[in-house]
């Protein structure tokens, strides 16, 4: 079920967070690059237009940007880049980027432009559902911005990426409060991903993990669907490399494969 | 006697179509302040629909208020098309959200359309 209702078979999945830092991206690219692998076609859209940065993880310039699609400038499909080939995926995988170099003129705008923002993103959706994209992942602005409101309200579920401290939960909990509480469509399908978790020690890992499962789905309220290590290397090789491209088998791919299923679920 | 009789029935009849000339006139007037009524909510003093908005609206207005911006202008069968629900529970839906004041609506014919308000 969708906010458009039972008609829209497609999914569309928001990454989001309440702070930035906390991976999103990172869980974005390598998603998209899984479930292309997977054999479905997936559109991957850059929509945190004051700090843009697919466009650097992918090393791609489009002709067209997302920002162009937004302001009416053109349609989504003239800013779709292919990168099947690169990712040797078996779907399709297409890029959306949000423009670097408008990131000044984007927070300048930003409020007037996005407040209008809805309807293009709705009409993209319609346009990439009937190009043939089975999913649609938005990776969002972190916190609370028209973006992602317009970007929750057009989709079918949201994954929310959380540190375990505090002050991810308790600012995940704020936005469970002022938005995704108040979006009926999304009651089931928001899911919380924990991400960079250091256990205190390797034998006691398993129970530190089931608590803390415990304790971030009972303080947000939301479910919590896989809890993802803390993993050096990739604060180390995320600008260079896709993990879910270069390193299929590494557990940080493996834990965001199930956290794929989860998703769709 | 006769022609009295055909007289006075011809003055009836002309009476009559006279009346029924004057309830004609009455009725365009009230079909045209219908019509202005139904067309209720101008360019200027509606309120666009935008995310924040959306997030206030009780769950039942939700579906309603997306599928209306993403047509732009619709019937409440082309919204019940959307959302899955019936013609009717839409109409309601789609009423009040003129009443707040987010969408306008005009009648072409039988048919009643609803729209949001232009980017």
């Amino acid at each position: 079920m969708t906010i458009c209702g039972a008609k829209m078979t497609k999914k569309v999945i928001v990454i989001h967070s309440y702070k930035g830092g906390t991976g999103k991206t990172a869980v974005a690219a390598n998603l998209a690059v899984i479930y292309a692998r997977q054999g479905y076609n997936v559109c991957l859209i850059d929509y945190d237009l004051r700090a843009p940065n697919l466009n650097v993880l992918f090393n791609v310039t489009p002709s067209k940007w997302f920002n162009d699609f937004l302001e009416g400038h053109c349609d989504i499909k003239a800013t779709l880049v292919d990168v099947n080939s690169a990712y040797a995926t078996k779907g399709r995988l297409a890029l959306s980027l949000s423009d670097p170099a408008k990131t000044e003129e984007m927070i300048r705008m930003n409020e007037k432009l996005e407040m209008k923002a809805l309807k293009r993103i709705l009409k993209g959706k319609a346009d990439l559902s009937s190009m043939g994209f089975d999913i649609i992942i938005l990776d969002t602005a972190p916190g609370l911005h028209y973006s992602s409101a317009n970007a929750m309200i057009a989709s079918e579920g949201v994954a929310v990426i959380l540190r375990p401290n505090r002050s991810d939960m308790v600012g995940t909990k704020e936005l469970v409060r002022i938005v995704f509480g108040r979006l009926d469509h999304l009651r089931e399908n928001i899911k919380i991903i924990v991400n960079n978790f250091v256990p205190k020690s390797e034998t006691t890992y398993e129970e530190e993990r089931k608590q803390l499962i415990e304790h971030i789905s009972d303080f947000v309220g939301l479910p919590v669907i896989d809890v993802i290590r803390h993993y050096c290397e990739l604060l180390r090789g995320t600008e260079e490399a896709i993990y879910a491209s270069v390193f299929p088998e590494h557990p940080f791919v493996l834990a965001l494969k199930y956290v794929a299923d989860q998703l769709l679920r | 006697m006769l022609n009295a009789g055909v007289k006075e029935q011809a003055a009836l009849l002309e009476r009559a179509v006279s009346l029924l000339e004057s309830i004609d006139r009455k009725l365009d007037l009230l079909s045209e302040f219908l019509r202005r009524n139904l067309e209720s909510g101008s360019a200027e003093s509606l309120k666009p629909i935008e995310a924040y908005d959306i997030l206030t609206f009780p769950a039942h207005l939700q579906k309603t208020s997306v599928s209306l911006v993403e047509l732009g202008e619709a019937t409440a069968d082309q919204i019940a098309a959307k959302t899955g629900r019936q013609r009717s529970i839409e109409s309601l839906y789609l009423n009040e959200l003129v009443q707040q004041g987010y969408a306008r609506k005009r009648r072409k014919g039988r048919v009643v359309y609803f729209a949001v308000a232009k980017e």
